[in-house]
């Protein structure tokens, strides 16, 4: 197994580990070689180009479970801070890499999926990167990181799948700027949606009654607007049961729909 | 220059069908070979069903793993890749879709930007009312532009690709820029891999008559992956990127390269 297959691997068993306690990080050095390979095909295959490098970063692996891939980070501070969605593990690719990691905080206890434009982002901790940093998202608060350098520097970074169905975007000022999906997959399943009902395909009443449970409320509610066009019969039975979602809109959504079809039932 | 294409009808084909027919009788090298492709690709686009049928099925037999490998915008969804080419479903939301999107979205649909590809491309209407498309001619697709540079586009148009509707794009010498459709829609794309281009894929400023922008090659990635190197191995990866600057066939991955060694990269 070449260096970086081994660094992959070990990194995805240590996000899935439940336990970090006292366990070591992996080592970097197989991944150093593994680098030197691939210069090594580069310069002797000029059909070959390598995926999803750009100018910062190459995304060298993806797998269900992780995301693994190597960055370079540049002196300079970010126009925005964005929270993490998932674990993550980041390791310094450069033997004597100096690099400090910021990290904030959101300073009161948050829904991931309910934009709050009071919550302010709080400095947490600054701290220097050493061995590497393991990263756990928690369910109730939002975290961004800066990583902090005086020149360009490379680093492995490995992230498990997502496990908060949004990133908040924050300005540096720590004030919240958007909201946006953290996997790409939840708006392709949207545009399925959408293409199921537009042709009237059999498969859409089920596909839409499994998007009910969907994580990302969008997709909740785009589920239920979609039995309703399919089936109109079914609308205070679909806002009856949006009334106890756990996104506090859409609970509010149904109820101001349902308070107007009651309103329109009432004599006159 | 873009070309409406009016192949005979004929009975709806699945998906499967359709891949054997084109893996048989299409020579993707060869532009002319793709467009004799039409009447198969209408054919797909004409079947009401296989799209959906396809969906669902990869979305039960995959999971989260839906669409894994698909580097595109959301908006694109790939049926199939081999080395010769790629199928995708490209689906267009119509205006009042995109209100509720930010600008960054409603830019990742490509709409009001005027574009050319290092690919061909074969497309048929597949739903919906379909996109409109202001369509230009280049007058000189091949050579390289500075961005900033005049270039005047020859206008020819605007065409819409309506349910049942195809258009060939022909690579580098075909502008065009989309516009949002009345209604959501779906077309079919039917298109060669990059080219190992020497010239560049352009973003142009069709008003001013300006090179806008220039589109990112996957065969940048050599420059990139050997530039990130440097900061590891900085020796070898220096060596490789003196290579490419010398030798690579592309003048603009010779440029990136020599960029990269000056820092400016």
């Amino acid at each position: 197994m070449d260096g970086f297959e081994s660094l992959f691997d070990a990194a995805a068993a240590r996000l899935a580990a439940s336990d970090d306690g006292g366990a070591a990080l992996p080592d970097t050095q197989g991944a150093r070689d593994w680098f030197a390979a691939q210069l090594q095909r580069l310069a002797a295959d000029p059909a070959w180009a390598p995926r999803r490098a750009g100018p910062q970063e190459w995304i060298v692996r993806e797998t269900a479970n992780t995301t693994g891939r190597c960055l370079r980070l540049q002196p300079g501070a970010d126009a925005a801070a964005l929270t993490e969605a998932g674990d993550a593990l980041w390791l310094p690719a450069q033997p004597g890499a100096a690099v400090r990691i910021r990290r904030w905080r959101s300073d009161r206890a948050v829904h991931n999926d309910v934009f709050d434009p009071a919550v302010r982002l709080q400095s947490d901790a600054d701290f220097a990167l050493g061995a590497g940093y393991l990263f756990r998202v928690a369910s109730d608060a939002l975290v961004a990181h800066r990583f902090e350098v005086t020149r360009p520097t490379l680093m492995w970074r490995f992230d498990a799948r997502p496990r908060l169905p949004f990133v908040w975007s924050f300005g540096l000022d720590g004030v919240p700027q958007f909201l946006f999906p953290a996997q790409v997959r939840s708006a392709r399943l949207r545009l399925v949606l959408d293409y199921l009902l537009a042709m009237a395909h059999p498969g859409a009443a089920p596909f839409a009654e499994a998007l009910r449970d969907a994580p990302e409320y969008f997709l909740r509610w785009a589920a239920i607007r979609a039995l309703h066009r399919l089936d109109p019969t079914r609308v205070r039975e679909l806002l009856g049961a949006a009334l106890a979602d756990a996104h506090p809109e859409l609970r509010a959504t149904a109820a101001g729909v349902l308070a107007q079809l009651d309103a329109a039932a009432a004599p006159a | 220059v873009t070309q409406r294409l009016h192949p005979a009808p004929g009975a709806p084909l699945g998906l499967e069908e359709f891949v054997a027919a084109i893996e048989a009788t299409v020579d993707f090298r060869e532009p002319d070979s793709l467009c004799d492709a039409a009447g198969l690709l209408q054919r797909l686009a004409a079947n009401p069903d296989f799209l959906g049928d396809w969906l669902l099925a990869e979305l039960q037999q995959r999971g989260d793993g839906f669409q894994a490998g698909n580097f595109y915008n959301y908006q694109s969804l790939v049926l199939r890749v081999t080395d010769d080419y790629l199928l995708r479903a490209n689906f267009w939301l119509p205006e009042k879709g995109l209100r509720r999107l930010s600008a960054h979205e409603r830019l990742a649909f490509g709409y009001d930007v005027a574009h050319n590809h290092n690919f061909h491309l074969l497309t048929a209407g597949h739903c919906g009312s379909g996109y409109e498309t202001d369509l230009f001619h280049c007058p000189d697709p091949w050579r390289e532009y500075e961005i900033g540079e005049a270039v005047l586009l020859e206008p020819r148009g605007r065409e819409r690709l309506a349910t049942g509707d195809m258009m060939f794009y022909r690579a580098y010498e075909d502008v065009h820029a989309q516009i949002a459709p009345e209604t959501f829609s779906v077309s079919l794309n039917l298109m060669t891999h990059s080219a190992r281009a020497a010239v560049p894929q352009y973003v142009f400023d069709t008003a001013a008559g300006r090179i806008a922008a220039r589109v990112d090659s996957p065969l940048d990635a050599r420059v990139h992956v050997a530039s990130l190197a440097r900061l590891l191995l900085p020796d070898a990866a220096e060596a490789v990127l003196h290579d490419i600057a010398r030798r690579d066939p592309s003048p603009r991955l010779r440029a990136l390269a020599r960029d990269a060694l000056a820092g400016t990269g």
